[in-house]
């Protein structure tokens, strides 16, 4: 009896396992291939500072994911984001103000996804690429306009630099994500528009209102990712947050997320996949791999993370 | 399903112990690149190797001190990489130094910074990078790591101009050495010989755009000055006429230059022309618009160069890998805690002298004894041991000016 | 006797530690109708299903045709003989309805290897047309069609000439009137041509119309074998259900009571109301009155059904609510109308999802204080609709498409009585869902009607409708053709005649 229990228990848990799994695994590996260098001070403070962002743009992006849905605008958007953060706050001499006028964009920004797509009956999907558009170019306007490849910030950031305000600021959002998530109807609303919309909306769920709560949120998650990567190179340029987008969503599947969203879907991948990611390119270093197998050796363990995350009767892919 | 599963989960793992079984061959991968390439060349280049760290440790052994540098470059594939590791490994043992190298991001300073704190937590005591991106965050990283940074084929101009005091201000940032000079203008002039010389009527001119290269403007500005002066001299039929200067975001030529432009007989593309400009004469059949260029690729920018195939190219510039030794020797000098004596307090932006290519004669010079070229060991100006003694803190006689010096005698005319 | 088929010998099944056949014995002669019955969870999918390939008994043998017969998949049993057709969807989407019918077999519509899609078509209509089935056309998408075409184009699919032995699994629930005959007439023909049929069902009164043999399982295990003798003996109903449920369940199936009392309140008015094909329909629905709603499928009480819960388009009038016009499912189910759809898996529950999220999601709203919902609240609710449901399972973190058809149905009931909705619209109630589950259901329902709620009841089955509506409306075009009120004297011939 005790064997049966283990077992559905096992096969109820795989996928959590599973992404605990890659992340321990990595963690005891790079142990072992580092000498103990992943453990060292300095190396435990850089992939706090290396995650920092990623956690807290990803753990805005489980809500977005949950719903089945992919954002591919966050990178334009971050970019945008610390260019009109380091202006605003150049030009008026106030951080604060620099950060409450991205985070107005950005929950705008919220809006537009959530509202437009439904407005227009479109997949999020072009949402989300339209504004990548809108956000590249506008990106590249700001750096014309300022004729120079960097712009760096005036203000002193030192209080979001440390690793001290990093952890805290992961810890926040990661506690504002876990109570939104399990504790108000967001979180379970979420899942069951990833899982089955038109059950949800039959339970009398406004969707279209918390599609927009969700992307709204999203849009604070990536403003305050924002700001501590600004804090973090104290400059922004053209190709500032490129990238983003994907890293993203390799950190989410990382940490077992589904990308097709539903009930599966869990805060914790946001946290464990962003680890995963940075501590496997820092391991990678740490352990002297050259860069041209590195990017071999992530694409094998991404691959093989999707293969044995991937049910075939949920399937992984985004509707 | 499960069987799927577990072969997966079984391929993932053999990937990854394989991979680190290589990686771990690869923890002293200087000296296995160094033999590789050694045993490529065989003959001539090996045995230099040997003689040179044979030579090295008989004058200087007892005082080596084995470094870690990181070395972050902006691309990771191409000659000029090549070339530079074929250098670095050349030299590694005689200076005992370890290269690590990193890709650098030419848009995102946060990853360029990971990078850089990866390069740190994995024990680099140095660092050498070839961007200028987010360059005062990583300043300040290297400072409370205690690790030298020093720039290589890059001015820092950016940094220079926005970010002075925290960048060259800082005790951990020991200069830089350009791509070629930093008022590189000079080839400019050059270039406009040449068009003048091969009685080109009608000339464009490429660059990038002046945020992200400010300087290529000097080098249009010089070309169109000469072009000018010449102009008011030759007779009318002579003259040369210059279409305006267009900029390049970042990405190939577009066609339509070429059809709005019908009767351009040359370009000069300050833009790196090899990957922008160059496919696109091909893929419209234009490769008798002559083309005059940054950068090289040593692939068909050498075979169609001057009278050889299509004889597109005619001009190309470049800098050798060698000029490396700038940011090395004070890094080295630094981390062994004894300097130049005629040290300049405030660390420099440092020329070297470019390898400008506008001749058959020059070209054949470059490919039978640069590096650049090659990426054979034998073929670089300095061996290892000339580095050795470069240091102040190994040879006592060595000094600052003899370091610049050096490096701004790399060009053609210093080939054999 | 004939000639036999097929013998299953001491089949065993088991899923983990869950015991799902025991000690099986089945034996299919010659030119027999065989019935299955029993409860859901009971185990007839389960030995059909290894009998056709889809899955291996844990122990046991099965011999087919005199040998040996252990099919590792479903395409090779279909090529010794052995077709099923299953409860859920098949059918390939995007592809045309010729596609399906051969899909496996496009070589023989290649000509010098170009795909020849006229020859297609023309044999996939000669083949639609040989089952009666000219309306559906090779040619068109198979999206075209709604489920219960696509369910006959699967049906057309599954029987060739050399099929021995058809499984018709829980398919007549999701077909109507003349897609049942359709049916019914193809496994005469399989009778007539000395071939086997076994049928799956939970229909008790069809299953006694066709069968020729019957066997009744309950929780894994064979309960007893009825001959058509004994099946038109009185009382040989009662005696199944028994069997089935495994104790005397009685006569009381459904509302014993004739009152048709009701409220004085109106909860729910439908105002001349246009939509579609439907005009000008008005009704009103008092607290503590069940409407019962008939007709074949596509007569329009469906629409009826969602466009009191905001689902329809509404073209002219309205569906007052408390004074409150509805237009969208938000608003209906803040005014207390619950709705249990008729496409349980696509719109009623969330599949993979637990029993907890789909009992809370309706009642999170009115749960959270200050956007906070307690999970410690939200599992008491739960728990306490599980048990007041009988909801089999172990616990509140199965995922619901681990659950049985009945228990399905069971968790989309409990929504709306977690959220306390004072009126419930029900489209196919019992659809799909065994007697005993039915039972408890029907006496669910007689109790919501004494607690006050209000009911709009639509079904397809007759019987269940007389037994349970106060009033109930006869659909037919879109028209409400006839109203009977509830009495002991009605009978289901008495309403066929408005339906058809």
């Amino acid at each position: 009896m005790g064997k049966g229990l283990n077992k559905t228990w096992l096969k109820a848990h795989l996928g959590s396992l599973l992404s605990y799994g890659g992340l321990v695994l990595c963690i005891i590996v790079f142990s072992i291939l580092s000498q103990g260098g992943l453990w060292s001070a300095y190396n435990i403070r850089i992939l706090f500072q290396g995650v920092c962002v990623y956690a807290i743009v990803s753990m805005g992006a489980v809500f977005i994911y949950s719903m089945g849905y992919m954002d591919i605008s966050v990178g334009a958007q971050i970019g945008v984001y610390c260019l009109l953060c380091i202006l605003i706050s150049n030009a008026t001499g106030s951080l604060l103000l620099g950060f409450l006028s991205i985070l107005c964009i950005a929950l705008v920004c919220g809006l537009i996804n959530g509202y437009v797509a439904v407005m227009l009956g479109l997949p999020s999907i072009v949402t989300s690429i339209f504004l990548n558009s809108i956000f590249g170019g506008v990106q590249m306007l700001i750096m014309e306009w300022q004729g120079t490849n960097s712009i760096s910030i005036e203000a002193d950031m030192s209080m979001f630099k440390g690793t001290g305000s990093m952890v805290a600021a992961i810890v926040v959002i990661a506690a504002i994500s876990v109570y939104l998530y399990k504790f108000t109807p967001l979180g379970k609303y979420v899942q069951g528009i990833g899982a089955n919309e038109t059950a949800t909306k039959l339970c009398g769920v406004s969707t279209t209102k918390w599609k927009v709560i969700a992307y709204a949120f999203f849009g604070l998650c990536i403003a305050v990712g924002a700001l501590f990567l600004t804090a973090r190179t104290g400059a922004a340029g053209k190709g500032t947050g490129t990238g983003y987008a994907m890293d993203i969503m390799v950190a989410l599947l990382l940490g077992g997320m589904p990308l097709s969203g539903g009930m599966r879907s869990k805060v914790s991948s946001a946290l464990i996949g962003s680890f995963t990611y940075v501590i496997l390119t820092n391991g990678l270093t740490l352990a002297g791999v050259e860069t041209s197998y590195m990017y071999v050796i992530k694409a094998v363990i991404f691959l093989a993370i999707i293969v044995i995350t991937c049910r075939k009767k949920d399937g992984i892919l985004p509707r | 399903m499960k069987l799927k599963k577990l072969l997966a989960a079984a391929l993932a793992g053999v990937m990854v112990v394989g991979s680190f079984a290589g990686c771990s061959n690869s923890g002293d991968n200087g000296d296995d690149n160094g033999d590789t390439s050694a045993a490529q060349t065989e003959g001539a280049g090996g045995d230099e190797t040997a003689d040179a760290s044979g030579d090295g440790e008989e004058a200087v052994s007892a005082e080596i001190v084995d470094h870690k540098i990181g070395i972050g470059l902006y691309t990771d594939s191409g000659k000029s990489v090549e070339a530079l590791k074929a250098f670095l490994d050349g030299i590694s043992e005689t200076i005992g130094c370890e290269f690590v190298y990193t890709t650098l991001s030419t848009y995102d300073e946060a990853t360029n910074i990971s990078s850089i704190q990866n390069l740190i937590s994995s024990g680099c005591e140095g660092i050498i990078l070839t961007a200028d991106m987010g360059t005062q965050a990583i300043v300040e990283e290297c400072e409370a790591a205690g690790v030298y940074m020093a720039g290589y084929l890059c001015d820092y101009y950016t940094s220079y101009t926005t970010a002075y005091d925290e960048v060259f201000g800082n005790d951990y940032f020991l200069g830089t050495v350009c791509d070629g000079r930093s008022d590189n203008s000079e080839y400019g002039t050059l270039v406009a010989e040449k068009v003048i010389e091969g009685g080109y009527k009608n000339v464009g001119v490429i660059t990038f755009p002046a945020y992200a290269y400010p300087k290529q403007a000097d080098i249009d500005a010089k070309f169109r000055e000469r072009i000018q002066e010449y102009n008011e001299t030759a007779d009318e039929a002579d003259q040369i006429t210059l279409v305006d200067t267009i900029e390049l975001n970042f990405t190939a030529l577009e066609d339509t230059y070429l059809s709005e432009n019908p009767d351009l007989d040359c370009i000069f593309s300050v833009a790196a022309g090899a990957g922008n400009v160059y496919p696109v004469l091909v893929a419209n059949g234009k490769t008798d618009i002559k083309l005059f260029t940054t950068g090289f690729e040593g692939t068909d920018d050498a075979d169609n160069f001057g009278s050889k195939g299509n004889q597109c190219y005619q001009g190309v510039m470049f800098s050798t890998p060698e000029a490396i030794v700038y940011p090395l020797c004070l890094i080295i000098d630094k981390l062994n805690g004894t300097t130049y004596s005629d040290l300049p307090e405030e660390p420099e932006v440092t020329d070297c002298s470019p390898m400008i290519v506008l001749s058959d004669e020059d070209m054949d010079k470059v490919i039978n004894g640069a590096i650049y070229y090659s990426a054979d060991y034998a073929d670089a100006f300095l061996t290892g041991e000339d580095v050795v003694n470069l240091c102040a803190s190994y040879n006592p006689d060595a000094t600052y000016a003899n370091l610049v010096d050096t490096v701004n005698h790399m060009g053609v005319e210093d080939l054999q | 006797m004939e000639e036999i088929l097929l013998e299953i010998k001491h089949m065993n099944k088991k899923f983990g530690s869950i015991v799902a056949l025991k000690d099986v014995d089945l034996t299919i002669r010659r030119g027999q109708i065989h019935g299955l019955i029993g409860e859901n969870g009971s185990g007839k999918s389960t030995i059909t299903s290894i009998a056709a390939g889809m899955q291996q008994a844990t122990s046991g043998e099965i011999f087919y045709k005199g040998k040996p017969w252990k099919p590792t998949s479903m395409v090779e049993a279909q090529r010794h003989g052995i077709s099923m057709i299953l409860q859920e969807a098949n059918t390939i989407e995007g592809c045309t309805v010729a596609e399906n019918l051969f899909a496996g077999q496009e070589d023989q519509f290649s000509t010098l290897g170009f795909f020849n899609t006229k020859k297609l078509n023309k044999a996939a209509d000669d083949l639609l047309k040989k089952f009666g089935l000219d309306f559906i056309k090779g040619k068109d998408i198979i999206t075209k069609y709604g489920f219960e075409e696509r369910k006959l184009i699967e049906i057309v699919r599954a029987v060739t000439d050399e099929t021995e032995i058809l499984v018709v699994d829980e398919t007549s629930t999701a077909l109507s009137f003349d897609g049942r005959k359709i049916l019914y007439k193809l496994m005469d023909q399989m009778v007539a041509k000395n071939k086997a049929v076994i049928f799956i069902s939970h229909d008790l009164d069809e299953i006694m119309e066709h069968c020729t043999i019957l066997t009744v399982l309950r929780d894994g295990e064979i309960r007893g074998e009825i001959s058509k003798e004994e099946m038109n003996q009185p009382g040989s109903i009662r005696k199944i259900r028994e069997l089935m449920v495994g104790r005397d369940i009685g006569d009381q199936f459904y509302r014993s009571d004739y009152d048709v009392s009701h409220g004085k309140d109106v909860v729910l008015e439908y105002r001349n109301v246009s939509s579609n094909n439907i005009k000008d329909f008005s009704l009103k629905l008092h607290k503590g009155e069940i409407i019962g709603i008939g007709g074949l499928s596509g007569c329009g009480m469906h629409e009826i059904g969602r466009m009191a819960f905001g689902l329809e388009h509404i073209d002219k009038g309205s569906v007052v609510c408390g004074e409150k016009a509805v237009e969208t499912p938000t608003q209906a189910v803040h005014l207390g109308i619950g709705y249990i759809s008729k496409n349980r898996d696509q719109e009623a529950l969330i599949l993979n999802g637990s029993i907890n999220v789909n009992i809370e999601l309706p009642s999170l709203s009115s749960l959270q204080k200050h956007s906070f919902v307690s999970p410690k609240k939200a599992r008491d609710l739960v728990n306490e609709e599980i048990s007041l449901m009988e909801i089999k399972c172990e616990s509140g973190n199965q995922w619901v498409n681990t659950l049985s058809g009945g228990n399905k149905q069971k968790v989309s009931f409990a929504k709306w009585i977690a959220k306390k909705s004072d009126i419930i619209i029900m489209d196919c109630p019992t659809r799909g869902v065994d007697i005993g589950v039915k039972q408890s259901m029907y006496r669910l329902i007689t109790d919501m009607k004494r607690e006050g709620k209000a009911i709009l009841m639509i079904s397809e089955e007759m019987t269940e409708l007389i037994g349970m509506a106060d009033q109930l409306l006869i659909m037919k075009d879109f028209k409400v053709k006839k109203t009977f009120m509830r009495s002991p004297d009605l009978k289901e011939t008495d309403i066929i005649e408005y339906m058809i």
